[in-house]
């Protein structure tokens, strides 16, 4: 801010043309991408100048190159200002903002002897069309993912939350490699507090580049040695606009098809802005299915391997028959067992994830089908646990949010471990370090188990099950939103009798 | 202190000391039921009826006899005689000899409420004759006794038809005063264990046995039916005019009698104390029942004639309590717990055991049945 | 040291957070046992020592209320130090962490034998008792505000176990709980007496009242929580009392353990082995609440580093806990705790009482005095 108010502080200009290509191309290390081209006229030189690739060229032939060299526009400053039909014309003195704003795209014209040199914005962008999301897929609503370019973001995130309100701060991160960034949140709803949390994290950043909003991510996040991710990361600007209109912040990086979104509570990654569009009761229904999986994901495995190793007793005669069956033909103790199919099925999983769709298809079929019941017919593991580990595996994919479906799959490991060692106290001790840990968890300063602790049981309604919608006329109190009623109340309809 | 920290020490830990001794299924002889017999020279003779997976034997099943000073001690020398480690975490029933069951049970039971690692829900019961002979019965459901009583107790139970007999119930029963008692009484009928009547105890002594039908009506007073088969006979003289003539044929050798299969919907009994000092007792009886089925060729159409079933059922049920009841007078053991009634009615100091033995021989209770037929439609 | 101390903002907790904490840190290990220690004394009158207390205890806390209102934002290390000076209130105030200590300590054997009568007879002492210091230091570590939450999730995640005694409740025997009103006063007393460790912990108050935010609404929720507490220790005893007789009580040393082992369920056989284990999360919030206690206390009176008390007394507890594992052991140091804290819980704040109030009426006094002249 401080810069643009004295511009002539660091100024080069006024200065010779060809001083300044070579001042600009040893910059550049004399690198070809930079295009300087110098016409004269009347005794007067114009530059040209700015990196090929990251503009649009025809732009600059027809509608700056055309006019100055064919018509008679003067050579000055204000004349180009004024005639050059081109939007946004600015006047810089600096080299150093020269230099960063060549690389985002901007053109430069520079009349010798002038004071200042002008800019316009000109940059071009390759990108990818825009697509369905592929990590989070989502069967009613709009489907649409964001892209690697910010601008097509901003364009998506503006027409899905159309209001003056909408705040797009915007920063330049990384010393090295400066890469916008921006903190988009709704004014009059987000907590100020947080905003500036955020903001601070981000302008106390001090690294050289971001190479991606996953790795910013983990730059700003409140503690670094945690297994559970502490902002949502999203590729769906539904799922974006949802949150922001919920009071929260969202972040876009350039380059990055995903959005961060903060402050979040473990609960929210749970939730599916296809709760919402359907019914309330099969919403209700959907999210308590996915606590319920998280719960089974981690703790079926432990529990049979408890089981099998120390209480006997808690098996259930029927079942104990069977049980015993499959297991004497192991040689394994079900510890090793139980962590060698998990450990399968993980490289199922990778393996999958990282081939192309058809061939992924076919090693899960693969996996599934002929290694598991090869593996049960060689004795190596017990068909009832074939079954706890694939239902815990399937458990595990149903969390709406990648991040936190693969916490669930790795907290399972030193579950397993504890229970092959000290069985169902094991398990507990687990358990109590795992709520114990997420009590401790912040995320953007703001309690990771809210709204549990700290307690607000208005709250439950939009976390941990749906309301019908004239439940919903207040917005999520557990983080502080400047304006907590979203509509009025709406008055409850008056009975009918029965024939009336 | 991070959590890298306390985890690196906790696993470190972990590892360093190898843990608890474990329990793998595979390989473990998991007792599913143990019969128990007295021999004489005070030895107890132990027949375990065990699970243990070996993948070459060819059924799962084993039974092994051991003996020894105490229960536990014949464990032990069991495991002389078995490759698994064997546990009795899986207990489902244990099994008297009708001979050790006369002498006292509790004392063998000792072992098994002291220990925190035993089932409450385990059943016991009394062998008819011996437990070794009732074990060693190798036929299909013989072979798998435990799991087989198990079944068949939670079922007859469950349908109320004869009195819960697991051990948290016979310890309850044992310890209470004023209440005795009940378990089933097994033998192999047509090669399988089946329930062939009910063991009264006196304390935790067998006395007296009362056929399963006796077992339902002190049910009805120890718990409340729901769904429950009975059946009853009365005389068919006062059905004289409902009888339909033409249907009743020649083959019914008996013409004094009729049968009734009946369900009962809902019964309860409930002992009243109508006077304590003269030790007065009311015990009403409510069944609610449905007629299943006749033996005899009796129309229920008629109004009157289901009233008249109604009292004939009443007079037979009363008569039925009050022979159970002399009964148990006479052996002075009191299953109803017609004691516990009057302890808590009592507003004086505490009742004694041999007290209340003393008194119940001259209680005197009045049994009033009441039942109410709801469906005898299907019947005509 | 500071008579009143002043709490950060971000420190404080609302009101409603003391139910959580007076239920948290009154239901721990005595329950499981106390059926049985009043039985013995009251027969099936038991539930009526149990209101007694309820009402005795009722009267302490108003007292210590009455006591706290005295100042404006103190807790009982500065109003010790406050009434009887610096030297005597200190001492004062090491009994209370004292107190703190033993039924820490007392909490952590005998949940240790617990799960190794109830799971793993051959497990090492250490390894139990290492896991539980574990989970206290780490929550501990989290402050106030973790501490209190760890009381409220860990409230919720326990309390299903009640689901677990419906089926007991069924089979119960009513007779056993007659005839009424039979017991002479004095063994009901007797009975209101053993309570006494089991009802203990609502001291904490006398240390985190400073911290409420709220205090004109601390109220209800205190008598809520001593409510609960309450109406569980009477739900469980009438439910003992009823589904067990009378030896079968006299024999079980935790005797509420029993009742869950009639429950089974398709897919879980026997549930006394889920809720010894489950228990843990009903011993940890005692566990750490005592051990903030201590910690803060040290803190107040000596300005020692809670953090250097916190991994001090873990070691030490640690260390106590290899050398008390037989049963008559660990039974002597739960009588030394309850009788204790008998003292300085139901007796001292009702001598306490009196001498606040003289003092402030003095100081009162003195003050118009200065005004008048």
């Amino acid at each position: 801010m401080k810069r643009s108010r004295s511009p002539e502080k660091g100024s080069i200009f006024p200065i010779k043309v060809a001083e300044l290509k070579k001042i600009l191309q040893d910059q550049f290390n004399n690198n070809p991408d930079l295009s300087f081209s110098i016409y004269e006229k009347k005794d007067k030189k114009l530059a040209v100048f700015f990196i090929a690739y990251l503009v649009e060229s025809e732009k600059i032939e027809n509608f700056l190159l055309e006019p100055l060299l064919s018509k008679e526009i003067p050579w000055a400053n204000t004349s180009i200002k004024n005639e050059i039909p081109l939007n946004g014309p600015e006047e810089v003195v600096n080299l150093k903002n020269i230099l960063a704003n060549l690389l985002l795209g901007k053109v430069y014209v520079y009349i010798e002897q002038e004071q200042t040199a002008i800019a316009y914005m000109l940059s071009k962008k390759e990108k990818r069309s825009l697509q369905q999301s592929e990590t989070e897929s989502l069967v009613l609503g709009p489907k649409i993912g964001f892209t690697e370019s910010m601008v097509t973001n901003l364009n998506i995130v503006r027409w899905n939350i159309r209001s003056e309100d909408l705040v797009l701060e915007r920063f330049m991160l990384g010393k090295r490699e400066p890469r916008e960034v921006r903190i988009i949140y709704l004014h009059s709803i987000a907590n100020s507090d947080d905003v500036q949390t955020m903001r601070q994290r981000l302008t106390e950043l001090d690294i050289d580049f971001v190479e991606d909003s996953a790795i910013l991510m983990q730059y700003i996040e409140d503690s670094s040695s945690t297994i559970f991710p502490q902002f949502l990361s999203t590729e769906l600007p539904d799922r974006f606009s949802y949150s922001i209109n919920k009071g929260k912040i969202g972040v876009l990086v350039e380059n990055s098809p995903t959005a961060i979104i903060a402050p979040t509570s473990f609960f929210s990654y749970f939730e599916s802005t296809e709760d919402l569009y359907m019914r309330w009761n099969v919403g209700t229904f959907l999210r308590g299915l996915r606590f319920i999986s998280f719960l089974l994901s981690t703790l079926l495995t432990p529990m049979y391997v408890a089981a099998a190793t120390f209480h006997y007793e808690i098996i259930p005669p029927t079942l104990l028959v069977n049980l015993g069956l499959s297991r004497a033909a192991v040689p394994f103790p079900p510890i090793l067992e139980a962590l060698f199919l998990e450990l399968m099925i993980e490289l199922l999983r990778e393996s999958g994830a990282r081939l192309p769709t058809k061939v992924g298809q076919t090693i899960g079929i693969v996996g599934g089908v002929v290694v598991g019941t090869a593996a049960v017919q060689a004795g190596i593991t017990s068909n009832v646990l074939i079954i706890f580990v694939a239902l815990s595996a399937l458990a595990s994919f149903t969390a709406p949010n990648y991040l936190m479906g693969t916490t669930a799959r790795i907290i399972r490991f030193p579950m397993i471990i504890l229970a092959g060692f000290l069985g169902i106290i094991g398990i507990l001790f687990g358990a109590c370090f795992l709520v114990i840990h997420l009590l401790k968890l912040t995320s953007l300063g703001r309690p990771y188990l809210s709204p549990i602790y700290p307690l607000e049981m208005k709250d439950f309604n939009k976390v941990l099950f749906r309301l019908p919608n004239q439940f919903q006329y207040k917005r999520f109190k557990s983080y502080r939103p400047k304006d907590l009623i979203r509509y009025p109340k709406q008055k409850a309809k008056k009975k009918k009798d029965i024939d009336e | 202190m991070s959590i890298k920290r306390i985890s690196i020490l906790f696993f470190s830990v972990i590892f360093l000391t190898g843990c608890v001794a474990t329990n793998e299924l595979e390989e473990l002889a998991i007792i599913s039921a143990r019969g128990i017999d007295l021999k004489e020279d005070d030895e107890i003779e132990t027949t375990l009826n065990i699970i243990r997976f070996d993948p070459e034997a060819q059924s799962i099943y084993t039974t092994i006899k051991a003996a020894g000073k105490s229960v536990k001690q014949a464990r032990e020398h069991a495991g002389y005689q078995i490759g698994y480690e064997i546990s009795e975490g899986q207990l489902r029933a244990e099994i008297y000899g009708r001979e050790t069951a006369t002498k006292g049970i509790t004392p063998l039971l000792g072992g098994l409420i002291r220990d925190a690692q035993a089932s409450d829900t385990m059943y016991l019961v009394i062998a008819n004759s011996t437990a070794s002979e009732l074990m060693e019965h190798q036929t299909d459901n013989a072979k798998s006794i435990g799991r087989y009583l198990d079944a068949l107790l939670t079922k007859e139970i469950k349908e109320k038809a004869i009195p819960a007999s697991n051990i948290q119930k016979y310890t309850v029963s044992a310890g209470t005063i004023g209440q005795d008692p009940v378990l089933a009484i097994i033998d192999i009928k047509d090669d399988s264990p089946a329930i062939v009547g009910i063991g009264l105890l006196k304390g935790d002594r067998l006395v007296k046995e009362v056929s399963t039908h006796e077992g339902t009506l002190i049910n009805i007073i120890l718990d409340r039916l729901k769904n429950t088969e009975m059946s009853i006979t009365v005389p068919l003289a006062p059905f004289e005019s409902y009888i339909d003539k033409e249907l009743m044929h020649e083959h019914y050798a008996s013409t004094e009698e009729v049968t009734i299969q009946y369900l009962v919907n809902k019964g309860k009994g409930k002992i009243k104390v109508k006077n304590v000092k003269n030790l007065t007792f009311k015990t009403e009886i409510q069944l609610d029942i449905d007629v299943r089925g006749l033996s005899k060729p009796v129309s229920l159409k008629n109004k009157n004639a289901i009233k008249l079933l109604e009292k004939e059922m009443e007079k037979k049920l009363t008569d039925q309590y009050e022979n159970l009841f002399k009964e148990t007078q006479e052996a002075n053991i009191d299953p109803f717990g017609f004691g516990k009634f009057y302890r808590a009615n009592r507003q004086v100091a505490k009742l004694t055991d041999n007290e209340w033995r003393k008194l119940y021989p001259n209680i005197s209770v009045d049994f009033h049945v009441d039942v109410d037929i709801l469906q005898a439609g299907t019947i005509q | 040291m500071d008579i009143n101390i002043n709490i950060k903002k971000n420190l404080q907790i609302r009101a409603f957070y003391l139910f959580f904490v007076i239920a948290s840190i009154q239901l721990g290990i005595g329950i499981l046992g106390v059926s049985r220690l009043i039985y013995l004394e009251v027969q099936q009158d038991a539930w009526i020592s149990i209101v007694i207390a309820f009402f005795y205890v009722s009267l302490i806390i108003m007292v210590m209320l009455l006591i706290l209102k005295q100042y404006e934002n103190a807790d009982i290390y500065g109003i010790q130090v406050d009434i009887f000076g610096k030297w005597i209130g200190k001492l004062f105030g090491t009994f209370f962490i004292f107190h703190f200590a033993l039924s820490f300590f007392s909490i952590l054997i005998t949940y240790i034998e617990v799960i190794k009568v109830f799971i793993f007879p051959t497990v090492n002492d250490y390894i139990l008792s290492f896991m539980l210091l574990c989970l206290v230091i780490y929550s501990v570590l989290g402050g106030i505000r973790v501490i209190i939450g760890v009381c409220v999730i860990f409230f919720f995640l326990s309390h299903w176990l009640l689901i677990l005694l419906i089926q007991p409740a069924l089979q119960m025997e009513l007779t056993h709980l007659q005839p009424v009103f039979v017991t002479p006063i004095t063994d009901l007393l007797k009975g209101a007496r053993v309570t006494s460790y089991t009802f203990m912990g609502f001291e904490i108050l006398f240390l985190i009242y400073p911290f409420i935010l709220n205090k004109n609404k601390a109220k209800l929720p205190i008598f809520l929580g001593l409510g609960w507490t309450t109406f569980l220790l009477l739900l469980t005893t009438i439910l003992v009392i009823g589904y067990f007789s009378f030896d079968q009580i006299e024999r079980r040393e935790w005797v509420l353990l029993g009742l869950f082992k009639i429950q089974s369920f398709a897919f879980i056989e026997r549930f006394d082995y889920i809720v010894v284990a489950e228990w843990m999360m009903v011993v940890i919030p005692s566990l750490i609440l005592l051990m903030w206690g201590i910690t803060y206390g040290t803190k107040r009176l000596y300005q020692v580093p809670q953090r250097a008390t916190l991994y001090t007394i873990a070691i030490l507890c640690f260390i106590g806990s290899l050398f008390t594992n037989e049963h008559f052991q660990i039974q002597k140091v739960i009588n030394w705790s309850s009788e204790y804290g008998f003292w300085l819980v139901y007796v001292y704040p009702l001598l306490l009482l009196p001498i606040v109030l003289i003092k402030k009426k003095w100081q009162k006094r003195k003050d118009g005095d200065h005004h008048v002249h």
